[in-house]
């Protein structure tokens, strides 16, 4: 359960994020869509705090994640950074071989001994899956895998640790339309156990995959709901030029 | 029209010729800088052991027909003084210098520019079997019982496995590299092993955890550091280092190989910190991210991730490290103490290439043996540089994983 | 909370030796800033050395090094810039280009007491210069030249190609597209990397050792075929082997600083036309 509470949010002086109230339940899928620099990335940084590293930055508001404010001085931040995972824009493997980047995090939060590491990089690789394509080359750079498979070793990077959020920020925006499929595919799979927000800029894209679904402009959340009566029939006329106008 | 045309034309290929020479004429400036410097050494492979110009004459009767310079010298030293321990007949050497002549023959007898020098010579040789005299080419001695000993070229074996470096000794002049060569090392080396940690350090915390405002404060500083005349630095070691470490080591004196290494060390400092944050700061935003986006501290990114991801750039800069240190040449001059002796121990004085090229050259006459075996040590430090340089370039290349 | 533990202890030891370090790289400077501040008075600058350099001033070296630094600029300069043009804009990228760029790539890391060899041998035996502010320049200029290829090639590939396709198009030729639009847009930044070079050849002492320096003149050099002093070589000289070691420490103390003076107004100078290109970029 992720909850936000009138969340504003600066870069400086800019106003990046208005307001925003949400509410996500648990083992859904809720897409943010919107025009570039609508906020929606950033919004979903809030989650896990990525936002911490850029300079100059402030935010008023709450973010609750299972009814704890993350952004209270107390917050253990590596450790909701392991609860709550991300999968970025471009796939981003380390430079190290792909079973060590699965194995990434289960090393760095000090996870299990070696035969739990190891059953647990398979585990990760065939949810996300990748096993049966990468499992005679586990030792090769990542680098030698194929855009659309680094994504989803990304998936499965971010799976090891056993997160229940799985933050995705536009990840099938890289990729052909065969590897993006595959994701969709995939990020439907995960919801049995995960919590899902992905940002994405293609509304097909949300259509297809998401529950919810949310519509960002300007820094504002305009339109919140199921994602049939967002496509179909939504409340706001600005919702529907943007969808219209995209499909159209 | 036309006449413009044709004239601008004939400028176009004008330029394009001149800049092609220009291009030429640096890229032979290399080729020009290693012919002359092997050239101007090779030749010392030419010249005699014995002290130029000199030569050793014994009396015809002598079995000796030879001497090596390890042998001539502990002869003139006094370590040998009977024939029978190089092989000779069984009597005590007598050995005779051009000088001793004047005190055996009063000036007038010798004639005018002492054109009878070499006979009298001849005489005196011709008096003792038992004599080895050390004379110059210009007075040879004349006569049927006079020997001169067969004198060898120096063979490239004596300069590169030498551990003696006495270049002025007499009668025999000792070109041996090796305490030269150890010296350069041990400096150099003992300066990265101080300097690596240290400056790897500073360039993670500059990168990694100073503040934008520190980092625009010290950034220009460390250039401005590494801009400072080397000659700059060797003045700081030897009115603050020298005497500091002699003090604090109750050492005999301050200028030892320790001395040098930390002054190179801190002259490394500068460029090492400023190239290994460049290169760390060159690991792509995505890759500390991602690191922490697993809950990963900011720690285990920097050792994990961003370290390893910046270890091609780290590593060329410290090859160009070893390379700077190897050839640098007034600092260290001026604080290690220049005794060419083989290295025992870092607190010992010593001399390095560079050094010995700096210190020497100078007062070697031009074309001699002495003026060689150091255009020779040149050959030595620019081969080592051109290793060290390909070799940096190699590294700097070669990425251990290339994206797509 | 392990990680955490050792993410501060890392980070204390990573603290303390920026701090260390930052110290003693401040302490040599502020060491011979003040040292050298007592010193340098109008009368430092102007005034011959005097009484075995104990006394008087250094002028002839500043005068020898400023005289080293034209003259070895006034070879490497052009010089450098007509290779880097040749490289980039002419050559194609066949293995002609390759060699040269290989070969300045490693003159660039031969070591300075090299070149004063080279030096030596060619401009001062070979063909007979000489001990010579000549031989002296040509043996700095040797030195300054690959940084001087490096830094122009540098602002030549950071001149859009654009620049050169709109110009080409217009029916420019490549000389006037190079003469009016490359060399234009890249001259700030092949200037700095000019002022950069100056710093670093006024401070080279191992080239000119046995090329041009002198150990003391009473008057400056009148021609190219004179001897000259250089600040550098002074400083050494000051330092080691004066007739009152003692008694010169302070001659020496000046002589650095102004040293340091140089290479900080060089980089002060080089640092300012950077920003203001910044700005004129940015604009």
């Amino acid at each position: 359960m992720i909850e936000t509470r009138n969340i504003n949010f600066y870069y400086g002086d800019f106003h990046a994020i208005k307001n925003i109230s949400i509410a996500i339940k648990p083992n859904t899928i809720t897409a943010f869509i919107g025009p570039s620099g609508c906020g929606k990335s950033t919004f979903l940084r809030l989650f896990n705090r990525m936002n911490d590293l850029i300079e100059n930055t402030r935010l008023e508001g709450e973010c609750l994640i299972d009814g704890k404010n993350i952004y209270e001085k107390s917050t253990d931040v590596d450790a909701l950074r392991k609860r709550v995972g991300m999968v970025f824009q471009k796939p981003n493997p380390f430079p190290k071989t792909i079973f060590e980047n699965v194995a990434y995090g289960l090393r760095v939060n000090d996870m299990g001994d070696k035969h739990f590491i190891k059953q647990r990089v398979e585990e990760s690789l065939q949810a996300a899956a990748l096993w049966d394509e990468v499992k005679d080359k586990l030792q090769k750079s990542a680098y030698e895998l194929s855009g659309g498979q680094q994504q989803r070793l990304c998936i499965a990077r971010a799976l090891a640790v056993a997160p229940s959020v799985i933050l995705m920020d536009e990840p099938a925006s890289a990729l052909d339309p065969i590897s993006t499929s595959k994701i969709e595919e995939l990020v439907h799979e995960l919801k049995q156990h995960y919590t899902i927000v992905i940002v994405t800029h293609n509304m097909q894209q949300a259509a297809r995959v998401s529950d919810n679904t949310g519509f960002f402009m300007h820094g504002e959340l305009v339109e919140y709901s199921d994602t049939k009566k967002m496509f179909l029939n939504p409340d706001k006329e600005s919702t529907q030029n943007y969808i219209t106008g995209r499909f159209g | 029209m036309q006449k413009k045309k044709i004239i601008r034309r004939i400028l176009d290929k004008t330029t394009e010729y001149l800049l092609t020479f220009s291009g030429a004429i640096t890229g032979i400036a290399i080729v020009f800088i290693t012919i002359f410097l092997f050239t101007e050494g090779a030749a010392l492979f030419k010249s005699p052991e014995v002290e130029q110009g000199y030569e050793l004459y014994v009396h015809a009767q002598n079995p000796i027909n030879t001497l090596s310079p390890a042998e001539t010298k502990k002869i003139f030293d006094s370590e040998i003084t009977n024939w029978k321990d190089i092989g000779g007949k069984d009597g005590e050497i007598k050995i005779f210098r051009i000088d001793d002549a004047f005190s055996v023959y009063p000036e007038d007898e010798l004639g005018e520019n002492y054109a009878l020098l070499p006979q009298k010579l001849g005489e005196l040789i011709a008096q003792d079997e038992n004599i080895l005299a050390f004379l110059p080419k210009q007075y040879a001695p004349i006569g049927s019982s006079v020997k001169a000993l067969v004198s060898h070229n120096i063979q490239p074996s004596d300069y590169f496995l030498g551990k003696e470096w006495m270049p002025t000794a007499t009668p025999v002049p000792f070109f041996g590299v090796m305490p030269l060569v150890l010296g350069t090392l041990l400096v150099s080396i003992v300066a990265l092993i101080i300097a690596l940690p240290l400056g790897l350090g500073v360039a993670i915390y500059l990168s990694e955890l100073a503040s934008e405002k520190q980092r625009r404060l010290l950034k220009p500083v460390i250039e401005l550091l590494a801009g400072i005349p080397s000659v700059v630095y060797g003045f700081f070691g030897l009115v603050v280092l020298v005497p500091a470490i002699q003090k604090s080591l109750h050492l005999p004196v301050g200028e030892t190989a320790f001395t040098g290494s930390l002054l190179l060390a801190i002259m490394a400092l500068p460029t090492i910190i400023s190239v290994a944050e460049d290169a760390l700061r060159n690991t792509p935003r995505a890759m500390r991210e991602a690191s922490l986006a697993m809950g990963a501290t900011q720690w285990q990114t920097i050792y994990r991730v961003v370290v390893p991801y910046a270890k091609s750039g780290i590593s060329a800069a410290v090859v160009l490290g070893i390379g700077r240190a190897i050839g640098e040449t007034m600092a260290v001059m001026m604080v290690t103490g220049n005794a060419a002796v083989m290295p025992h121990s870092i607190f010992q004085s010593v001399r390095t290439i560079p050094a010995t090229i700096a210190a020497e050259l100078g007062e070697a006459p031009a074309g001699g043996p002495h003026y060689q075996a150091l255009f020779l040590l040149g050959c030595i430090l620019f081969v080592f540089t051109m290793i060290i340089s390909i070799s940096a370039e190699i590294i700097s290349k070669k990425k251990n994983y290339k994206p797509h | 909370m392990n990680k955490k533990h050792s993410q501060f202890v890392a980070f204390l030891i990573f603290k303390l030796l920026g701090i260390i370090v930052v110290l003693i790289l401040f302490s040599i400077l502020g060491f011979i800033i003040i040292n050298g501040v007592r010193v340098i008075n109008w009368e430092f600058l102007s005034k011959f050395p005097g009484e075995g350099m104990t006394t008087g001033g250094i002028f002839p070296a500043i005068v020898g090094t400023l005289y080293l630094t034209i003259g070895s600029l006034l070879f490497a300069f052009p010089l450098g810039v007509m290779s880097a043009l040749y490289t980039q804009e002419y050559a194609g990228k066949g293995w002609i280009v390759k060699t040269i760029r290989m070969m300045t790539n490693n003159l660039a890391s031969v070591p300075s007491i090299v070149f004063g060899l080279f030096g030596m041998s060619l401009f001062v035996n070979k063909l007979n210069f000489g001990d010579s502010l000549l031989a002296g320049s040509l043996t700095l200029g040797l030195l300054a030249l690959p940084v001087i290829i490096r830094t122009t090639e540098e602002a030549l590939k950071a001149v859009p190609d654009t620049y050169r396709a709109a110009s080409l198009a217009l029916g420019a030729t490549k000389l006037q597209t190079i003469s009016k639009v490359v060399l234009p847009a890249a001259m700030p930044n092949i200037i700095t990397g000019l002022i950069l070079s100056i710093g670093r050849v006024s401070g080279e002492t191992a080239p000119i050792l046995f090329t041009v320096a002198a150990y003391f003149l009473p008057h400056l050099p009148s021609g190219v075929f004179d001897q000259a002093m250089a600040l550098p070589y002074h400083l050494y000289v000051l330092a080691t082997s004066g007739t009152d070691i003692e008694a010169s420490r302070p001659m020496a103390y000046g002589t650095a600083l102004v040293l340091i003076l140089i290479v900080l107004t060089m980089n002060l100078l080089a640092t300012f036309i950077r920003r203001k290109l910044e700005k004129k970029r940015s604009k």
